[in-house]
């Protein structure tokens, strides 16, 4: 009776159990095939052994229906087993294979039912015997038998040869399942098949669902989590578990039995089956009554049971979120409180740079006497050759076994120092060999001495520490470089800044000055040359009308304003050039032109002044590449060049022009047979206002205005070229020459742009007219 | 002395407008041009001008660049957008300043040719404008 009560028990354990494990997976996920089929799985069990409860106990219906129901739900589960040993895990290949085994399956499966629910052949009857059903199986049940023994080991070997080909999680998961599978399905065997078929006896068919939850129990197991144990693992701890219970229920049921043989008391079954429920119970609840034993003692103790791993793991677990050296010191002096349970800690700080200690937090301990321990090197230096936790109740033999009669001094006064300011404990915190910290401990509030786990722990701690406090340190160090280079560059910044705006407003005054220039410029360009060119335009009028009478004297007087006129027109046009030129606001139109042409150009303008004074000019022709320049400017030279030679030739005089190609340029040279130049006027004369010194004479008739071939210069200059002057001597004549660069093919080709129509270009495109 | 190249009585025929605003000067290319025979009209700042050059007519036109009210390139420009109702002749621009954008800038616009008034003498000018009533 009482075996039954327990077995009872244990089976609706299993039936909730099953349940609930399937519909913790089922709304796990249920759209998941892997998932459903499992919750399916763990219901079809549940319902089993359900079924079979029902059908030992005769509730409700008959136990022959109970017991067809029972079998047909076995086939189910029998499928649904199978069907769970293809979709997990999900692989490809497998789904090729499936349709046969579905076919099978199915064909078997159906032929079962029907012989189960509509025949006798499966089931016989059931008998009752003493109230007890008992079954009479028909000849079909050794082939329902080795069926299902054989879907079974079908599905087993599915699992294993997944097993065989995953890696990682899955093979664990897989490892469970083929386990899970293994005792499901050998209980069963036994009990279900062996036991009816062999020995005649089905006595135990109702208790083979137990195993189940083996299956159900390791495949939810193994689904839900993600982190599995090793199996091992697991089925250490399950025998470790059950190997306890058995071997503390036979302990207590044999001192029973003994007891009671010695006692000459009868064995009361009943009294024993009690026992070893207790006891069964007891021993799975004994680790969690023996902890909790152990936290009422404690309490009641003051003792501090702490948890070493606990200590340590919330320890390193605190010092690594933070970087700030205040919040980390009150981490360390909140886990030495805490877990010692201490009246005094002081945490002193190793500055590097100052070579001092800093208390950077103390609590009971007053200022002045933690740093009183670090007056001067001695303590550092000593914890640095021996790194260990000085504590205060062994510093008196430490001192005793001290040789060095210094030392033996120094501690003595640290031994004084420590009762003096109720110090018990200085744990060194060291980093590379060197001292970066000390803990300062008072005595436990307990009033009990450190024991060795404590010294321990502290050491521990002590790495720990030194760690993060190094960390900090160093983080601290990053902080102020970072701090001063963000000063630094500030300071610089600003500076610049300021340069910038200086630069920014003598930039502006230039702007300012140049308009001015600009205007000057404009304004002398235009209002000053209005006047001139009206008084010269006048002047040469009143000469020149035929129709307007002029006496010998007035022609004179008129003539010599002419001449002066043209020669301010001359000097301001020169003085804007020069301006022009020295401000770099000259611009060049460079392109390939032939220079004979331009040469022979010039000399169509030029030809009245030379024939006044009766000087031929030769242009020797010769085959000159084009050159590459301005031809208004190259215009302006040759015109101030050619004038020159004029000038400063008398009558009848000769002017050569020639042409040579020298490397990449071509020369022209104006070669006069004037007064000449001395060796001391060459170098003056590109310079502004260089005259010389016999030539006011010919100046005064002719208008130079002493900037002409500073301007040549500075133009040929501009367009890439040299100009240079020789000379024989006075009286021999000189030679002007100038380079210009040859135009590359490139240049020779180019596109040329519309020509600046200048005065005489325009006549040469309209019909010769005689002067 | 200078030469009357081209008949006097050629010249009648020919209209030119001159367009500058210093009276010494205008009244100088006045006498001077007359002398030579031809027919003067002239305007002495900008928007006078270019009222004068829009009516048309003129087989050479003078055109100041410094000029109150409206100055040459402007005068120019608004010729482009407004053409003169009967044609004119080439347009010369007259300057002081030898400034080679507002040059290009002013031969970009339509102008013919230009003469630096400082730099040359009434007979260079008188070449020119001949050539330039030939061009034609």
């Amino acid at each position: 009776m009482v075996l039954d009560s327990l077995l009872s028990i244990i089976i609706w354990l299993i039936i909730l159990s099953n349940l609930s494990l399937c519909f913790l997976v089922y709304f796990k996920n249920h759209r998941n095939p892997v998932y459903l089929n499992l919750s399916l799985i763990a219901f079809l069990s549940s319902t089993w052994a359900a079924g079979l409860y029902f059908y030992q106990h005769s509730l409700f219906l008959s136990s022959d229906t109970w017991l067809r129901i029972v079998y047909s739900n076995v086939v189910l589960l029998v499928g649904s087993l199978f069907s769970f040993s293809f979709i997990f895990p999900l692989t490809d290949n497998k789904t090729k294979y499936i349709l046969f085994p579905f076919i099978f399956y199915s064909l078997t499966g159906v032929f079962f039912f029907y012989t189960i629910i509509f025949t006798n052949l499966f089931l016989a009857a059931v008998n009752m015997e003493q109230n007890i059903p008992q079954q009479v199986l028909g000849p079909i049940y050794p082939f329902f038998g080795a069926w299902a023994t054989l879907v079974c080991g079908w599905a087993a070997f599915n699992f294993y040869h997944s097993y065989r080909k995953s890696t990682g999680l899955q093979k664990l998961q897989l490892k469970y399942l083929f386990f899970g599978v293994f005792l499901f399905s050998l209980i069963p065997i036994i009990l279900d098949i062996f036991y009816p078929i062999v020995l005649n006896n089905s006595n135990y068919i109702w208790f083979s669902p137990v195993s189940s939850i083996f299956l159900v129990g390791f495949t939810t197991y193994a689904i839900i989590r993600h982190r599995l144990m090793d199996i091992r693992i697991a089925l250490k701890g399950i025998i470790e578990y059950v190997l306890t219970t058995i071997l503390v229920s036979i302990a207590i049921s044999s001192g029973t039995i003994i007891f009671w043989t010695l006692s000459k008391q009868p064995i009361k079954v009943e009294i024993l089956y009690l026992i070893l429920g207790i006891s069964f119970v007891l021993t799975l609840l004994f680790s969690r009554i023996i902890s909790l034993a152990k936290n009422i003692s404690s309490k009641l103790f003051f003792q501090s049971v702490y948890d070493y791993q606990k200590t340590l793991k919330e320890l390193s677990a605190s010092l690594s979120l933070y970087l700030e050296m205040p919040k980390l010191v009150d981490i360390i002096i909140d886990v030495l409180m805490n877990t010692m349970r201490l009246s005094r800690v002081a945490v002193l700080i190793n500055d590097f740079q100052s070579k001092h200690y800093k208390i950077e937090k103390t609590i009971g301990f007053d200022e002045y006497n933690g740093i009183s321990l670090v007056k001067d090197n001695f303590l550092t230096t000593y914890l640095e050759i021996h790194p260990q936790v000085i504590v205060l109740d062994e510093l008196r033999s430490v001192i005793e076994e001290t040789p060095d009669p210094n030392e033996k001094d120094r501690l003595e006064q640290l031994y004084e120092h420590m009762i003096h300011i109720e110090a018990a404990l200085i744990v060194p915190v060291v980093n590379t060999k060197r001292v970066i910290s000390l803990l300062v401990l008072g005595n436990k509030l307990s009033g009990d001495p450190y024991s060795v786990q404590d010294i321990d722990l502290l050491h521990i701690i002590a790495s720990q520490a030194s760690i993060a406090i190094e960390n900090a340190r160093l983080y601290q160090e990053v902080e102020d470089l970072n701090q001063n280079l963000q000063l630094k560059i500030a300071g610089a910044t600003n500076e610049l800044q300021k340069k910038n705006r200086d630069l920014e407003s003598a930039y502006q005054d230039l702007k300012v000055l140049d308009k001015l220039k600009d205007d000057f410029v404009s304004v002398v360009s235009h209002e000053l040359r209005t006047p001139m060119t009206a008084i010269r335009s006048y002047v040469w009028m009143a000469l020149k009308r035929a129709d307007i009478p002029l006496s010998e004297k007035l022609q004179k007087y008129l003539s010599r304003t002419l001449v002066s006129t043209e020669r301010l027109i001359n000097l301001v046009n020169d003085m804007l050039n020069v301006s022009r030129l020295e401000a770099g606001r000259i611009e060049l139109h460079p392109q390939a032109f032939s220079i004979w042409n331009l040469v022979n150009d010039v000399l169509v303008d030029i030809a009245p002044k030379a024939k006044d004074k009766d000087i031929e000019i030769n242009v020797f022709k010769f085959p000159v590449p084009s050159v590459y320049a301005d031809s208004n400017k190259v215009r302006e030279v040759l015109l101030n060049l050619i004038s020159n030679a004029l000038k400063f030739t008398p009558n009848d005089g000769i002017i050569d022009i020639n042409f040579a190609v020298n490397g990449s340029m071509i020369v022209t040279s104006i070669k006069d047979s004037g007064v000449g130049l001395s060796r001391d006027d060459i170098p003056r004369l590109f310079q502004r206002f260089g005259r010389l010194d016999n030539s006011y004479v010919a100046a005064a008739t002719s208008g130079g205005t002493g900037l002409g071939l500073y301007i040549s210069k500075s133009l040929v200059k501009l367009m890439g070229g040299e100009i240079w002057a020789t000379s024989e001597g006075i009286g021999t004549g000189s030679t002007f020459s100038f380079t210009l660069p040859i135009a590359t093919q490139a240049q020779v080709f180019a596109p040329k742009p519309e020509e600046n129509l200048t005065l005489t270009q325009a006549e040469i495109q309209s019909q010769p007219t005689i002067l | 002395m200078f030469c009357a190249i081209h008949n006097k009585m050629e010249n009648q025929t020919k209209k030119i407008l001159i367009v500058e605003d210093d009276q010494f000067l205008r009244e100088f290319y006045e006498e001077l041009l007359t002398a030579e025979g031809y027919t003067i009209d002239s305007a002495a700042e900008g928007e006078t001008g270019l009222q004068k050059i829009q009516q048309g007519g003129f087989n050479l036109i003078l055109l100041d660049i410094m000029l109150p009210k409206k100055d040459g390139l402007q005068i120019l420009r608004d010729l482009k957008v407004s053409p003169p109702k009967v044609a004119n002749g080439p347009i010369i621009v007259l300057t002081n300043l030898g400034n080679d954008t507002i040059i290009n800038q002013a031969f970009t616009l339509g102008a013919t040719g230009y003469l630096i008034k400082s730099a040359l003498n009434p007979d260079e000018v008188l070449t020119e404008i001949h050539s330039a009533l030939a061009k034609k």
